[in-house]
């Protein structure tokens, strides 16, 4: 590690800096230099950082603290150890918030997904209706999910709305139901509403997943006489491998986060039929002033997304360094 | 099933088919012709289906209340006009939802686009002992959800001052939209030859100035999809704004709308003018900027 060349310029003028002194100067210059070069990628990466740990890590890990004690919110805080997760599997309210965001997760992962591969497959190739149809497909997906919730409430609206009026017209009076009103109906009519939504997601991502596949692949299996059947199959499923895991991950930790439409269309009801880990969570702690067991039910389900993110983003980032 | 391709098997009429363009289809026989207009059929009717929620809020909207009490929502009524739109832009004050979602969004996202490929540079074009785990670290943040941070961020928010305000919203919607806007802008960067930036460096260039005046140029598409995908969650963010919002004066327009649904109970025809209202700018932003937005979304999604 030499000086750098403008310390030699100067050095050789004689009236900067301190005068030379074998290795001794040698020996700064090379810390000068690791420090100026080694600190570098530091300096770029701290703004965000000190944003993401101050404002994401530490609060995730305040919650955790509080998770392990009965704080209401205000008053002593006590220490309770793992109670909170005990009550978590002897409480029926969390067990139903667990379930049904089990069945969520579970819908998500397989029905948007499959009906999004099977989209995309269809819209493959050339034909201006294709861009338009997949911008459809895809415009839920940007709009907010409050807008969504209240646009889905009107059409599942027992006296008004569009299902019921539509079944009375057609002499099937019989057939109104009470949509978010009832348990049974409640959470098919939200997931109904969860699938219109993330549906776009797929396709997008498998349009462009189906753009990497060799066209010759195809071509040469086809020679050899296999179906249609078999090249879905046998290459366009395997090819595909890489966005199977991005949008199982993605739509898994989607499904999780579930919140705005269960606030905004059922509150978790009736009789917290409808209710997932987000809201009773959030429930817990802004309605009953339970901010130790509303944090152990957060707790819960960050790390069921934790569960899917870590190996998610370790397989993202293989072979960087 | 074999009209003019002789003996070839069916299903590669059906794969040549899909490769080729409309026009030569329907060139060619009368089986041929039919399939394709019950595709096109099929394809309609599927688009019809799919859109009907959004088409029957425009139709409620767009009629008096009375006529939808008379007719039901799933008459086409007799009647049109723009007068709900109207009421719910100033009974409901949307203006000032508006304007409160318009001023944290143009605040939040250049601010984060800035420091996300502050961040990036490094992630992707210097080699440095912690880059994996640091990247790892942010992007686990992917998973993290909003929900466990909110109480938390409510204490912090009241301790520094800004409690219930708008600006309590700009710092945690900076660090939850950090590992996504890493992610992107990573991706782009990786794709910047390395050799560009191996010969700035022997010049003498500084890291500042390479990441400034050496990639950013050349990664505007990115930094255009990023923009459009970061204004879209900001936009639609709800559960941080909910707990850290206090007064309506303040709330965000997704907050607004739920104002709406408690103001309006039965006036469902302004009700759902409020929603259109709500989510017209995004559909909007949609029309003109559709590709950015799916190229933008892919992109993340592929391994760069």
């Amino acid at each position: 590690m030499r000086p750098a060349p403008v310390e030699r310029d100067l050095r050789l003028i004689g009236n900067a800096g301190p005068p030379t002194r074998g290795l001794a100067r040698r020996g700064w210059s090379v810390l000068e230099h690791l420090l100026a070069r080694g600190l570098v990628p530091y300096y770029f990466l701290a703004p965000a950082l000190l944003i993401y740990f101050a404002f994401l890590v530490v609060p995730m890990f305040t919650s955790l603290w509080y998770s392990l004690t009965n704080w209401s919110g205000v008053g002593p805080m006590h220490f309770v150890g793992a109670a909170n997760y005990r009550e978590i599997f002897s409480d029926p309210g969390s067990l139903l918030a667990l379930r049904n965001t089990g069945i969520w997760a579970l819908v998500m992962v397989t029905v948007p997904t499959a009906v999004g591969l099977l989209l995309a497959n269809f819209l493959r190739g050339r034909g201006w209706w294709k861009g338009p149809v997949l911008a459809i497909l895809y415009l839920p997906a940007v709009l907010p999910m409050i807008g969504v919730a209240l646009l889905w409430g009107w059409i599942y609206n027992p006296q008004f709305g569009f299902i019921n009026s539509l079944l009375s017209e057609m002499g099937l009076g019989g057939l109104t139901v009470d949509w978010l009103g009832s348990r049974t109906s409640a959470i098919p009519a939200l997931l109904v509403a969860g699938i219109w939504v993330s549906v776009g997601f797929p396709v997008v991502l498998y349009t462009a997943g189906l753009q990497t596949i060799a066209p010759e692949l195809y071509e040469a299996a086809r020679v050899d006489g296999a179906g249609r059947w078999s090249l879905f199959r046998h290459i366009t499923i395997p090819g595909l491998r890489q966005m199977h895991v991005v949008i199982i991950s993605l739509e898994i930790i989607g499904a999780l986060q579930t919140f705005a439409i269960i606030y905004a269309l059922t509150a978790g009801g009736p009789g917290n039929s409808t209710q997932v880990l987000g809201f009773w969570m959030y429930q817990n702690i802004f309605s009953f002033h339970r901010v130790g067991y509303g944090s152990a039910i957060g707790w819960l389900l960050a790390i069921m997304g934790l569960a899917v993110a870590i190996p998610y983003v370790l397989w993202m980032t293989r072979g960087d360094d | 099933m074999l009209t003019q391709s002789g003996a070839k098997p069916a299903h590669e009429q059906v794969a040549a088919q899909s490769a080729h363009s409309a026009s030569k289809m329907l060139r060619r026989g009368p089986r041929r012709r039919l399939r394709a207009v019950i595709a096109a059929v099929v394809v309609v009717l599927g688009v019809i289906v799919f859109a009907a929620p959004l088409i029957i809020v425009v139709v409620t909207a767009l009629q008096p209340e009375f006529s939808l009490i008379q007719r039901g929502p799933a008459a086409l009524p007799e009647h049109f006009d723009l007068g709900n739109f109207a009421a719910a832009w100033t009974n409901g004050d949307l203006a000032t939802y508006y304007r409160n979602s318009l001023l944290i969004l143009v605040v939040k996202v250049p601010i984060g686009i800035v420091v996300a490929s502050l961040a990036a540079y490094p992630l992707a074009k210097v080699r440095f002992r912690l880059r994996r785990p640091v990247l790892v670290v942010v992007l686990v943040g992917l998973g993290v959800p909003q929900v466990i941070t909110l109480y938390p961020l409510l204490e912090t928010m009241r301790h520094i001052g800004f409690g219930g305000s708008l600006w309590a919203l700009l710092l945690p919607y900076l660090a939850f939209g950090m590992p996504f806007e890493i992610l992107i802008m990573r991706g782009a960067f990786a794709k910047v030859p390395l050799e560009l930036v191996e010969a700035a460096r022997i010049d003498g260039a500084s890291e500042r100035f390479i990441w400034l005046r050496v990639c950013m140029p050349m990664v505007l598409p990115a930094v255009a999809s990023l923009a459009i995908l970061d204004g879209v969650a900001t936009w639609n963010e709800f559960v941080i704004a909910l707990t850290l919002l206090g007064g309506q004066s303040n709330d965000t327009l997704p907050l607004g709308i739920l104002n709406l649904q408690g103001q309006f109970q039965t006036n469902y025809a302004q009700l759902e003018a409020g929603v259109i209202l709500c989510i017209l700018p995004m559909i909007l932003l949609f029309v003109v900027a559709r590709k950015y937005l799916t190229q933008g979304v892919a992109s993340g999604a592929l391994k760069s």
